[in-house]
């Protein structure tokens, strides 16, 4: 169980943490969103002891993280952390032993986790000859090398190819279900929406919206219709007036995309679309990334 | 001790020793090692064998009226046993021998007179075997001896006792006398080793830290070990680096001299027993213990200044952005180093009693590892003293590791960067901030380009004639041409290459504020329409006649106050060689004092200085180009005058927007100056060249009373104008205070304060 509680950071007068606090627990993933210097690698620095927070705490199993704690972390930095001049092999070993691994054992690991990832023969490559995915790559299996309790990835997905994406989901949701916590942040939406169970939004350093992903799904207004069908033109003219309907997005000649409120009448909105044929309706929840635009969106004006 | 750290030891040091440069420099060294200790032997084997084959002949031709020489040198060359076959002869003309015909011969004439007595001209093709020499010289001494014991009948015992040399015999009861020629040696080895240790290890450790920091690799590392933790472990990594380096070096010399012995034995004798006095030779030395705790005192202190010296740079090269910079920070950390071991060597002398300052000064560390050794070996150290100093070094280490560390967290993971710190000005917007910080960028900037066109100004002053005068040595013309030739060509490419080098900063601009001047000038001229001006060479001759009263008035002005001070004032520098009145040296004169300024000066100064201060405001631009100016001058009592002249100048080159303008202005003002020096006989000349003026003057001053009546008029216009613009440049200026931090701009005002100090005081005394 990783608590964070009321974290606060500033740079000079520069406020890049507000007061944020969230809960990651075991087999569950969580999920940190935010735009670019949002402040999402500020609280995992504060997380990890490289920074001193000004105010807060930030408790795994209601212990303050020391490094006996950390030897448990596996942490993610951002990409092009690794040193450019050693091979694989050297890079797993310094940092393994680092985390009080011993070469053996790094070695085993190594050979098993790159055949999952399929870079076995990048073993004894530099750094610096590999590509921007394959390094991404790397830093992944660093940072799990010592199979820590705690996971924190600063945009792991960046910089990888979509075969590479679905290889490190498998990867994360094995790790889940082998009961570790897992904290990662990301702008993107999509993976989020596909990986985690709580998120929390960020935006210059304060909360937006945090909770279960479906549940500020539900709790949120608007919803989706995807009407499928031949459509008479006054109708759809009609449809506009209707103030529930906040817009509606015309996809092809006959398909429309209607994003609705709540309190919409369906059978009002049949009654007016009475000289259309529709064969097809779909109502889907709103995505994240329209709450996120939204949310953050508003934030700014 | 913790295992992380061990880790890292283990693996940095075997990735060090393993590195393929590190491989190579070690095979150099081996073989280095090897070639150099068996040179001699190896050399001296093929010598033996090859003696016999070419055995050298010189042949000694001795040109001597009296004989006395040749045949004390015939004497002493008997004995000779060198490699050479010797022959002498006697000859009487040695001077039909050139460069091309002497072979190998050497060539002796002998001189008799009466105040040298004997002296001799030795002529060879090359230099000759010093023992040729000796036995050339000690029979020169010889017979002179025997000539004057001849002459003046002195005795052999009185001429021993006139040669001997007084015996002085010196103790120094403070230095102990006798281990100190070990102890000097092992001081100055110690002083010399530890800067060689610690270019080597700073530098390593430097580099390290920037290519960690660069590719952020340290984020992994300090989630994993503190960064307190991690500093050890580099620096005693890096520390075991050098020693094994040093491990491998005594291998290598041992295997050298190994190599040695065996190839002595064999040459030699099979059956000689193998010699290992090579070997073993450092044992067989009678060391006191004295020695020992002095050697021990100097190896604890060099290793626990290396660690004290390894974390600071640890901390600094935190700090830098780039391998350059932190290369250039470990430079800085050797020159602290090598200013410290200075001022030991300086300040501690056998001759003087340490005062306290010096002991306080010994105690604290890296200081401590310059004085104590020094100290000690004079006997000027106390026990109290060095125990004090070892504590300090001691206790400094883990508070320093504590403090660096925390400051190599902050540097290395960049967090700590100095943003704005007029954060407070809410009212400033996000652009304006930026822009201050542009701006103050730009005025460092403007500082180095000032700076290092000074530097040049200065250096091509000194320099160009030292590098001149032998090449104008060479063209076969009177002293005085020469020197006029000099100074002209010194002042021409002195003032050429510094506007050269603005040049390069102001050339890509140039067009588009040419562009704006010209929109400007659409501007003026329409406003001077109004005014009823004339436009073109009418108004600028008009500018070029009213500045000559103001200047005239100024030189009036100035030449009371100073005559009051006691002090000399000249509008150009006096020169004594008007007594040859040879016309080319006038027309150079005249070209030198009138023209060369007229157009050099002011291309450097209004053109170049000027434009390239313009950009910060006029005001700024007139009063720092004609600082400047004085500044060229090298001389207090023109610079005053200059600096004013200068804002004249200036003020007039803005206005007309034409540098000819001051250019004429210049000329003119210099011109008048050299010409009633040349004409100072000719009356006729001089009055005529004074009337010129003078008129020139009077209609200038007319000029200033019409221009004075205009501006009366148009008061209260004009005004509004000038109170934005001041507005203005206050803003663009209030920033010229950053110009000073940058380094060449700084050794430029240091160096032309020395200079003129230097001039000033030179001229006193000539």
């Amino acid at each position: 169980m990783l608590k964070v509680e009321n974290l606060t950071k500033t740079f000079d007068k520069n406020v890049a943490v507000n007061n944020i606090s969230f809960n990651a627990s075991k087999g569950k993933i969580f999920g940190l969103l935010g735009r670019n210097g949002a402040g999402k690698s500020t609280i995992f620095r504060c997380m990890l002891n490289i920074i001193k927070q000004d105010s807060g705490k930030v408790l795994y199993n209601d212990k303050i993280i020391d490094e006996k704690i950390l030897d448990k972390i596996g942490y993610l930095p951002e990409e092009g952390s690794l040193i450019s001049s050693y091979t694989v092999l050297d890079q797993c070993i310094y940092y393994g032993m680092l985390k009080n691994m011993d070469e053996e054992s790094i070695k085993k690991r190594l050979f098993e986790l790159t055949s999952k990832f399929d870079i076995i023969e990048y073993m004894n490559m530099k750094q610096k000859d590999l590509s921007k995915g394959n390094r991404q790559k790397i830093q992944f299996i660093v940072s799990i090398l010592h199979d820590p309790e705690l996971l924190i990835l600063d945009e792991p997905f960046s910089g990888l190819d979509p075969i590479s994406v679905e290889q490190l989901k498998q990867v994360l949701l094995e790790l889940k279900e082998s009961g570790k916590i897992i904290v990662f942040s990301s702008h993107r939406m999509d993976h989020v929406e596909m990986l985690c169970e709580d998120i929390l939004i960020l935006d210059h350093g304060m909360e937006i919206i945090k909770g279960n992903i479906d549940d500020i799904k539900d709790s949120y207004n608007t919803k989706v219709i995807n009407l499928v069908g031949k459509f008479d033109k006054n109708d759809i003219e009609n449809l506009k007036e209707d103030k529930n309907i906040i817009n509606i997005d015309k996809k092809s000649n006959d398909n429309y995309v209607l994003k609705v409120g709540k309190n919409l009448d369906i059978k009002q909105m049949f009654s007016t679309l009475k000289n259309s044929n529709i064969t097809n309706l779909t109502t889907e929840k709103i995505s994240l990334n329209d709450i996120f635009i939204d949310k953050v969106g508003k934030h700014y004006e | 001790m913790n295992r992380k750290i061990l880790n890292i030891i283990k693996f940095t040091f075997e990735k060090d020793i393993r590195n393929k440069w590190f491989i190579v420099l070690n095979i150099v060294l081996f073989l280095l090692t090897v070639i150099v200790l068996n040179y001699n032997t190896v050399s001296t084997i093929l010598k033996e064998n090859n003696i016999n084959l070419s055995k050298n002949e010189i042949n000694i031709e001795v040109k001597d009226d009296k004989n006395l020489y040749y045949e004390n040198l015939q004497k002493n060359l008997e004995n000779y046993n060198g490699n050479e076959k010797i022959n002498i002869k006697k000859v009487d003309d040695i001077s039909s021998y050139t460069k091309d015909n002497i072979q190998e011969k050497i060539l002796i004439e002998v001189k008799y007179s009466s105040d040298e007595i004997i002296s001799l001209d030795v002529v060879s093709k090359e230099g000759f075997s010093t023992k040729i020499y000796n036995i050339i010289k000690n029979t020169a001494d010889s017979t002179k001896e025997s000539i004057i014991k001849q002459e003046y009948n002195i005795s052999d015992n009185v001429l021993e006792k006139l040669k001997e040399e007084t015996t002085i015999s010196r103790t120094t009861l403070a230095v102990d006398n006798k281990d100190s020629d070990i102890k000097t040696i092992m001081q100055t080895i110690s002083n010399y080793l530890i800067l060689i240790i610690l270019m080597i290890v700073l530098s390593k450790i430097a580099n390290d830290i920037s290519q960690e920091k660069m590719s952020k690799s340290i984020e992994y590392v300090l989630t994993s070990i503190s960064s307190t933790k991690y500093l050890i472990a580099k620096i005693l990594s890096i520390n075991i680096t050098l020693i094994i380096q040093v491990i491998f070096s005594v291998v290598y010399f041992v295997i050298g001299t190994l190599i040695n012995n065996l190839i002595t034995i064999i040459y030699y004798s099979p059956n000689l027993r193998l010699n290992s006095n090579a070997i073993n030779g450092i044992s067989t030395f009678n060391i006191d213990s004295s020695v020992i705790i002095f050697a021990t005192i100097v190896i604890v202190f060099m290793i626990l200044t290396v660690l004290v010296q390894c974390i600071i740079q640890a901390a600094v090269s935190a700090k830098t952005t780039n391998i350059t910079e932190a290369s250039n920070s470990t430079f800085l950390l050797v020159v602290i180093n090598l200013c410290i071991y200075m001022v030991a060597s300086l300040v501690i002398t056998p001759l003087k009693v340490p005062n306290i300052l010096i002991y306080i000064l010994s105690c604290i560390p890296i200081i401590s590892m310059y004085f104590i050794p020094t100290m000690l070996l004079l006997g000027q150290a106390n026990v109290i003293q060095i125990i004090i100093a070892t504590v300090l070094l001691i206790v400094s280490i883990p508070i320093l590791f504590k403090v660096c560390g925390k400051i190599f967290k902050n540097g290395v993971l960049d967090y700590s960067n100095k943003k704005n710190k007029k954060k407070d000005n809410k009212n400033i917007s996000k652009v304006q901030i930026q822009e201050n910080i542009i701006k103050k960028k730009e005025f460092t900037r403007f500082g180095f380009i000032i700076g290092m066109s000074m530097i040049l100004f200065i250096v091509c002053q000194l320099g160009i004639s030292v590098i001149l005068t032998p090449v104008i040595g060479i063209f076969n013309i009177s002293d005085a041409l020469k020197t006029q030739i000099l100074n002209m060509v010194t002042f021409v490419l002195s003032l050429l290459i510094p506007s050269l080098f603005i040049g390069l900063y102001i050339n890509n601009k140039r067009k588009d504020s040419k562009e704006d001047n010209n929109s400007k000038n659409k501007l003026k001229k329409d406003k001077q329409i109004n005014k009823n001006e004339v436009v073109g060479i009418g108004y600028k001759l008009k500018y070029v006649l009213m500045t000559l009263p103001i200047v005239f008035i100024l030189q009036i002005v100035l030449n009371y106050i100073y005559t009051k001070l006691g002090m000399n004032f000249d509008v150009l520098e006096t020169f004594n060689m008007f007594n040859s009145s040879s016309v080319l040296l006038m027309i150079l004169f005249f070209i030198q004092t009138a023209i060369l300024p007229a157009i050099f000066e002011e291309y450097f100064i209004r053109d170049r200085v000027l434009n390239l201060c313009k950009k910060y405001g006029n005001l700024f631009a007139i009063i720092f180009s004609s600082l400047m100016f004085a500044i060229l001058h090298m001389n207090l009592t023109q610079g005053i005058f200059a600096f004013l002249m200068g804002i004249i100048l200036s003020v007039v080159v803005i206005k007309t927007k034409d540098l000819k303008t001051s250019m004429i202005i210049h000329f003119l003002n210099n011109g008048y100056a050299a010409l009633t020096m040349i004409f100072e006989q000719n009356m006729y000349a001089l009055s005529i060249i004074n009337l010129v003026y003078f008129a020139m003057i009077i209609i200038g001053t007319l000029l200033i009373s019409k221009e004075l009546l205009f501006i009366f008029k148009d008061k209260k216009y004009k005004n509004k104008d000038k109170d934005k613009k001041v507005l203005k440049e206050k803003n663009r200026i209030s920033n010229f205070v950053y110009m000073f931090l940058d380094y060449p701009f700084i050794i430029a005002i240091i160096l032309s304060i020395v200079t003129l100090i230097v001039m000033e005081v030179m001229l006193r005394i000539l």
